[in-house]
């Protein structure tokens, strides 16, 4: 893992490093906080995702990958949201139930790795964090 | 002075880290946060706010039927995460387009063309009249026509050479708004148009032949803006 240097604390340059120290004035607690609520929300969405694909209720569905797709972005990580956005298009479109699971189940694996990362950072920071100062 | 604003965004995130940017610029006071538009609306109805920062799309309508809905014009500032919107800004003539999430600077950015237009606004505003709300409806006031302005609790009575409007508002809200080189505050309970004034007696004086309270605290200014020769 690639590493850049903030403080005595590395985030991981997966994320875009320099927007969220400067959201946060270098802030990490506040850091850590904002990928926990984030994460858990993007998580809680992408369980309804599939029972909404089900229903065939794209344009619900459509409305729920809105809301959350800047908190990729408030997380740093500005490719998944851009990848939110393109799914946002597609079911702009109305596509057939069938397309609309396949595409949900194309992207569920990389959305969940996007969940993963922000946890195993939140996880890091807050570790971090714990660690009497010295 | 501060610019007064309420944040209607239903992304809790998006709102809390507006709330911290307002904070942080010592520029914006935030008065409320809302996550709908239906939450909104009565609040902004009832209070004059300098800006909304306002979400296009949420549960319940999209944050151009708020503005359709509201009875004045306050500068907006969308905050989407679409860019699409941007013709709809266009229209709307929006002081700011932010596509979330933003920088703090581009935040600052933002609150720069809000002064910009805010100044130029001042430079070309008819301070010859007001509009206030009453019956639902706007009614707009000459200021000339306005003989004194009498507080009532929670509403305000505006005497005119023909009538006496009541509307929700107070003698400290409509302080800051008025036109200050007309309308002067002589007690906690009276704003009075200088030009109507027909005589004064120690602590009264009076419009029309109805006597207004002067209070000790307000004498000297009202005394000074009298021209005693």
């Amino acid at each position: 893992m690639q590493a850049t240097s903030t403080r005595a604390f590395q985030l991981n340059t997966a994320f875009d490093v320099s927007f969220l120290m400067e959201m946060h004035d270098s802030d990490l607690s506040a850091i850590s906080a904002i990928l926990v609520t984030s994460s858990q929300q993007i998580a809680e969405e992408l369980d309804r995702y599939m029972i909404l694909a089900q229903k065939g209720d794209c344009s619900e569905l459509k409305r729920r990958v809105h809301l959350v797709k800047p908190l990729w972005g408030y997380c740093g990580l500005p490719q998944m949201q851009m990848k939110y956005q393109l799914l946002e298009h597609f079911l702009e479109e109305n596509p057939p139930l069938e397309k609309m699971l396949y595409r949900l189940q194309q992207e569920h694996d990389q959305i969940q790795e996007g969940i993963n990362l922000i946890n195993q950072e939140a996880l890091r920071i807050h570790e971090y964090l714990k660690q009497p100062a010295s | 002075m501060k610019t007064t604003a309420v944040i209607v965004e239903d992304l809790a995130v998006a709102a809390e880290v507006l709330q911290k940017y307002c904070v942080k610029s010592g520029r914006v006071t935030v008065l409320n946060t809302f996550s709908s538009i239906e939450e909104a609306l009565p609040f902004l109805c009832d209070q004059v706010v300098n800006l909304i920062f306002l979400d296009v799309e949420m549960p319940g309508g999209n944050g151009f039927e708020l503005l359709d809905k509201l009875p004045y014009s306050p500068e907006v500032i969308l905050t989407t995460s679409k860019t699409e919107y941007a013709y709809n800004a266009f229209e709307y003539n929006v002081t700011d387009f932010l596509k979330k999430p933003f920088t703090y600077q581009r935040f600052l950015d933002a609150l720069g063309k809000l002064r910009e237009v805010s100044e130029k606004k001042e430079e070309t505003e008819d301070l010859s009249h007001i509009y206030i709300k009453s019956d639902g409806k706007l009614i707009r006031l000459e200021n000339d026509d306005i003989l004194y302005i009498e507080s009532m609790g929670d509403y305000v009575k505006f005497i005119t050479n023909e009538k006496k409007i009541i509307t929700h508002n107070t003698i400290k809200n409509l302080t800051t708004k008025i036109n200050p080189s007309i309308f002067c505050k002589v007690h906690r309970s009276y704003i009075i148009n200088m030009n109507k004034i027909s005589d004064v007696r120690e602590n009264m004086l009076y419009i029309k032949g109805t006597m207004i309270p002067i209070s000790k605290a307000n004498r000297t200014m009202v005394m000074s803006r009298l021209k005693i020769i």
